[in-house]
């Protein structure tokens, strides 16, 4: 499973990554990467950040989510 | 044989699918029935007291429940038992209710409206904005660029994202800057603030003219070809189209909630400053002297209260308490909405932000643009006070 957290420009961008790290570590799947180029952030069609893509699906946009929020994403899609 | 047994199905499918009708219509019935609401309490009020009971119920809302005069009375009794009648009659007893009830108002009025504006926010985020207007041509996609900047969540941080994702779609330079202008120009609470404090007719007028500047001034920029003056990166590269995130309810209840307490972590120093200004103008600083600035008949008032406006960086929600001062010290309406529009529409961080998308002929454009549009908002306000006074 591949999960990328887009942007960093605020808080809670760096926020909504780390707590991405930890749910990651608690779900046992590979760390998120982070992704601030808007050109690239461009190419998932998102505008608005903090967003989070698992495996290539954007799943949340222009939210900071919680490590819980993010674990329940992860079990959805394993 | 057939028949009756068709006619006794369709007795009992037919309750079902009234069912499910109110089941999959329930916003629908609920928002009929708030309108249906609306309209028997003002029907109420016409057959009481004919124009006149209309009036009493309007002024009634925008002074006790939007305005909460209610609470300034309690003050003023609560005041006058801590410090005493005589403290109270003072400039100092003046500025500190003014300070204490413009607090506390603005506070409970800012939670409760971002917390309805963003939970409306959540249906439109940039991803989808986009897409609605990529359907529209020519002037109506002007309108609606204006109108979803309105409802579409818009922080500094995202305008350069926004800035290159309407863009890349194909959108027109003056759709994308209808929709800049408007963002942060108005907002419903803008709106419910507004009419807080100056009553419903200013408040719409704002929004109807704040409107219109977008519209003419996103005109502008296009048919004279400065629009294409964007950098040349936003235009290299591409976006794609992204299904859209469907949220449930309950993400969009714990969304309004984020947003309203980090909104009332960053704005609320603002307003500390803002009412205090506030305070300072409407009980220290003698009415001759801002007569003898911003007096109706200066016309060079508009033009101070616009140029001061536009370095100043506030949220609208800490410029309310200074409009408010300076409207009770008989500052024309026009020149205070020019202070305010000034205030929010321009500001340095949003033109820093903007300058790295756009090259400087189009930054000058967009600024001239605006600031012209909001000294003719103010002198044809100024113009036509007596509406509104």
């Amino acid at each position: 499973m591949k999960i990328i957290t887009l942007g960093n420009c605020c808080k809670k961008s760096i926020q909504n990554h780390k707590n991405a790290v930890i749910a990651a570590k608690n779900c046992g799947v590979e760390e998120p990467v982070n992704v601030s180029d808007i050109n690239e952030i461009l190419k998932y069609g998102v505008m608005m950040t903090p967003a989070l893509v698992i495996d290539g699906t954007v799943v949340s946009t222009g939210r900071m989510l919680s490590v819980e929020q993010i674990e329940n994403l992860i079990r959805e899609r394993s | 044989m057939d028949e009756p047994i068709n006619f006794a199905e369709e007795e009992q499918t037919n309750p079902k699918k009234k069912e499910i009708f109110a089941k999959r219509h329930k916003k629908l019935l609920i928002f009929l029935g708030v309108l249906a609401a609306i309209g028997i309490a003002v029907a109420i009020a016409a057959l009481a007291d004919g124009i006149k009971g209309i009036q009493t119920l309007g002024n009634f809302i925008t002074d006790q429940i939007l305005g909460m005069k209610w609470l300034n009375t309690i003050l003023s009794l609560a005041c006058t038992a801590i410090f005493g009648a005589e403290f109270m009659a003072t400039r100092w007893g003046g500025a500190i209710q003014f300070f204490i009830y413009d607090t506390i108002k603005i506070i409970v009025l800012l939670c409760l409206l971002i917390f309805i504006i963003s939970y409306i926010q959540s249906y439109f985020p940039p991803e989808r904005t986009k897409k609605l207007l990529g359907k529209y041509k020519g002037i109506w996609a002007n309108a609606m660029g204006a109108l979803l900047g309105t409802v579409t969540p818009f922080c500094s941080c995202s305008s350069i994202p926004i800035f290159m994702g309407f863009t890349r779609a194909g959108l027109s330079s003056g759709v994308t800057f209808s929709f800049l202008i408007s963002s942060p120009l108005v907002d419903l609470g803008a709106f419910i603030l507004l009419s807080s404090v100056f009553g419903f007719p200013i408040a719409i007028t704002y929004v109807v003219v704040g409107l219109v500047l977008a519209v003419v001034g996103g005109t502008i920029i296009e048919k004279t070809g400065v629009g294409k003056n964007v950098r040349d990166f936003i235009l290299q590269g591409t976006i794609t189209e992204t299904l859209g995130v469907e949220l449930k309810r309950k993400d969009r209840l714990l969304y309004a909630k984020d947003q309203m307490l980090s909104t009332l972590k960053k704005v609320w120093i603002y307003i500390l400053i803002g009412v205090g200004i506030g305070a300072a103008i409407h009980n220290f600083i003698p009415t001759e002297w801002i007569q003898a600035i911003l007096g109706q008949d200066k016309w060079y008032s508009v033009l101070i209260a616009s140029v001061v406006g536009v370095p100043m960086y506030a949220d609208i929600f800490g410029t309310i308490p200074v409009a408010e001062a300076l409207f009770l010290k008989g500052v024309g309406v026009g020149t205070i909405l020019s202070f305010m529009m000034s205030v929010t529409a321009l500001s340095m961080p949003s033109m820093i932000m903007l300058s790295k998308a756009v090259k400087p002929k189009l930054l000058c454009w967009f600024i001239v643009v605006v600031v012209l549009g909001i000294m003719a908002i103010g002198y044809i306000f100024n113009a036509l006070n007596f509406l509104f006074v």
